[in-house]
């Protein structure tokens, strides 16, 4: 049997049902529990997908999971790794209406031939997959209805360490998918990695003799932290998991404190998006109107990963949830990236955060230099089980504490590469240091080590980061590009506004021979509608003459020079959506 | 429910999740391109107008609806569709 397989089904046999995961929903404003299975049950139902699993497809093939939130997709990819198949879980259309053209673009990439869903999702899947359109050929099976073997049948597969585990799609643009490939020696050192940083000792003792200590949380499991946070990390720490599915989060977000305090839950997990989403929502909301028994101190540990960190929200949450027992000792910042399995740093239970002041033109010349009046920035803890480095990104020459450059990463959670993209995977799984060490991960995301904790100054090039999404500049640009005869070349990016608070502009060059009489600013509010319509995105576009988007030499625009020169007003729109500061 | 009715309601909907001045709204103002309203605002505005007008809007509708008066159309058209259908 695998590791992994062992590890996890430890779990089942020394806990049986007495620790559990449930899903529940918000009805008519309330708290239902809707679903809820207990280890065993779970395991149970896992070795029966397996065993069905063994039976129709060859070791070691790929299958695409594309299911709603709930225990059917947990019982399903635990079917997987305990069947030596590869999973590869993908979002249901019904999340994302470019989901279907990324799930072809992953059917293609991952040859896969079989997708499996459940009974209320597959007709649909199904008719796409047979249809004239853009899909491959792959056959839509659901699980809760397939008719599974006995669970006895099941007969573990020996796997290396080695072996593929499944695969997480992540960054690349719409048109190019990208999946990480997880083995199962990833998964298990990074489940492992976090449970040992992250719980102390006497911590993870509560959680093994106490069986109602619990999470709760409401991320995709299609997402590296939905998939290993919250589903996989509740197994590995003997935790029970109480969660809703996104969309009822972002609905109904007071859900996300009902079950906190209703399930006592000992931790938490979100992106800075999401604890922002909260603090929005609860604006014109008294607490004690949403529940007047509302009552958080049970809450030890709220991690805050995958996203910039914002200290002021932070802050602002602390305070706008004090009333109610949140104590802002909780918090606890991470760091990490699907290239890595999940988490490359993060804070220990019980420490709280790390807010540190640093003084801003020093920081852009690459120094952190403490100073009160300076940026705030939110310290993302220490390495979980890996080799962080700061590494200057031009020379490879390491660099020392305080130093900002780009963040490596080596250790055993580092993913194996690409799938089917060796090129790829060269580029940034296989860097050197100019002294000689290696292979590292090139994060991409800038940042400094302060007494070893690790601070991100910055992200991924160019990645735009907004409420949850990650939004290539390419895709922005390329729908902008095909709106009008009018619209030339343009580039996309963010800029933050006097309050910090981020907005996605676009600058667009004119042909003007295409204008046709028409003024700049009603071909800014054509491309405006269209990226609202395609994209789902409120985009402040400035309009500025032909040849005015700084480009290379070989004609490729730059988009952070694009974005200083706007900002130092050295661009001269021809239409502006938003107001400058110079 | 009236047109003017389901109007009133949505605007009040748009100064509860998306804090928009009611007196700034009218049918042709659009969602995202007029008054920049963000996804998670959008989704929101989606699921709670399910719950109030009592009809199903799947996502692949949502996406089309991008004006004030698209949604009031398609609300209307799905009430008295259930009604012609002997629903209520």
């Amino acid at each position: 049997m695998s590791e992994l397989v062992r590890f996890l089904r430890e779990k089942v046999w020394l806990l049986g049902d007495t620790r559990w995961y449930a899903r529940v929903d918000s009805v008519g404003g309330e708290l239902v529990e809707v679903e809820r299975l207990g280890y065993a049950q779970l395991d149970a139902r896992a070795r029966a997908v397996g065993a069905w699993l063994a039976g129709r497809t060859p070791p070691g093939a790929r299958v695409l999971l594309m299911y709603p939130a709930g225990l059917e997709f947990l019982t399903v990819f635990l079917g997987c790794l305990y069947a030596g198949r590869v999973a590869v879980p993908a979002p249901l259309p019904d999340t994302d209406r470019r989901a279907l053209e990324r799930a072809a673009g992953i059917i293609r990439d991952a040859e896969v031939d079989l997708v499996l869903s459940d009974a209320a999702h597959r007709p649909a899947l199904a008719a796409w997959l047979t249809g004239p359109d853009p899909a491959p050929p792959a056959e839509c099976v659901a699980t809760d209805s397939a008719g599974l073997p006995d669970p006895g049948t099941w007969s573990p597969a020996a796997l290396e360490p080695s072996a593929t585990a499944y695969v997480q799609y992540t960054s690349g643009s719409t048109s190019e998918p990208r999946g990480v490939v997880i083995t199962h020696r990833n998964l298990l050192h990074n489940l492992l990695s976090i449970r040992q940083t992250l719980l102390p000792e006497e911590v993870l003792d509560e959680f093994r003799h106490d069986p109602s200590q619990c999470g709760a949380g409401w991320l995709p499991h299609h997402h590296d932290m939905g998939l290993v946070g919250m589903l996989l990390g509740p197994l590995a720490s003997y935790g029970n998991l109480v969660f809703c599915s996104p969309v009822t989060f972002v609905a109904h977000p007071q859900l996300w404190l009902q079950m906190i305090s209703r399930y006592r839950a000992f931790y938490t997990f979100a992106p800075n998006f999401g604890y922002d989403w909260l603090l929005r929502s609860l604006r014109n909301t008294r607490l004690t109107d949403l529940d007047p028994d509302l009552d958080l101190a049970c809450l030890r540990f709220a991690l805050n990963g995958a996203e910039p960190i914002r200290a002021d929200v932070l802050n602002a949450v602390a305070r706008r949830l004090a009333p109610v027992g949140f104590n802002a000792d909780v918090w606890a910042p991470s760091y990490g990236l699907a290239e890595a399995t999940l988490m490359v740093t993060g804070t220990t239970c019980g420490k709280g955060p790390t807010l540190g002041r640093f003084d801003r033109d020093a920081l852009e010349a690459g120094r952190a230099v403490p100073a009160p009046d300076g940026v705030d920035l939110v310290g993302c803890g220490r390495p979980v089980g890996a080799d962080v480095r700061i590494v200057d990104p031009d020379t490879a020459q390491p660099l020392k504490e305080g130093h900002v450059g780009e963040i490596w990463v080596s250790g055993d959670s580092v993913a194996d590469g690409y799938l089917g993209d060796p090129r790829t995977t060269a580029e940034h799984f296989a860097a050197t240091t100019a002294d000689g060490e290696g292979p590292f991960l090139r994060t991409g995301d800038l940042g400094f080590l302060q007494e070893g904790e690790l601070f991100v100054t910055g992200r991924a090039k160019d990645l735009i980061i907004a409420n949850g999404r990650n939004i290539h500049p390419q895709d922005i640009e390329r729908v902008s590009e095909s709106t009008d005869p009018a619209t030339g070349l343009c580039a996309a990016f963010t800029l933050s506004d006097a309050s910090g608070r981020e907005h996605i502009v676009l600058v667009q060059e004119v042909r003007p021979l295409h204008l046709d009489g028409r003024t700049p600013a009603s071909l800014a509010d054509l491309v405006r509608r269209r990226l609202a319509h395609e994209l789902r995105l409120a985009v402040q576009v400035v309009v500025v003459g032909p040849m005015s988007v700084p480009r290379t030499t070989s004609g490729k625009i730059q988009r952070s020079r694009t974005r200083d020169a706007l900002r130092a007003g050295r661009l001269s729109p021809l239409h502006c959506d938003l107001a400058l500061r110079h | 429910m009236s047109r003017s009715e389901i109007l009133a309601e949505l605007k009040a909907m748009l100064a509860e999740f998306g804090d928009v001045d009611p007196q700034l709204v009218d049918e042709q103002t659009a969602f995202i391109a007029d008054l920049g309203l963000d996804s998670l605002v959008l989704v929101r505005m989606t699921v709670v107008a399910e719950e109030r007008f009592g009809v199903r809007i799947p996502d692949e509708v949502a996406w089309e609806l991008d004006t004030v008066g698209s949604v009031v159309s398609y609300v209307e058209e799905s009430l008295s569709r259930r009604i012609g259908a002997g629903g209520e």
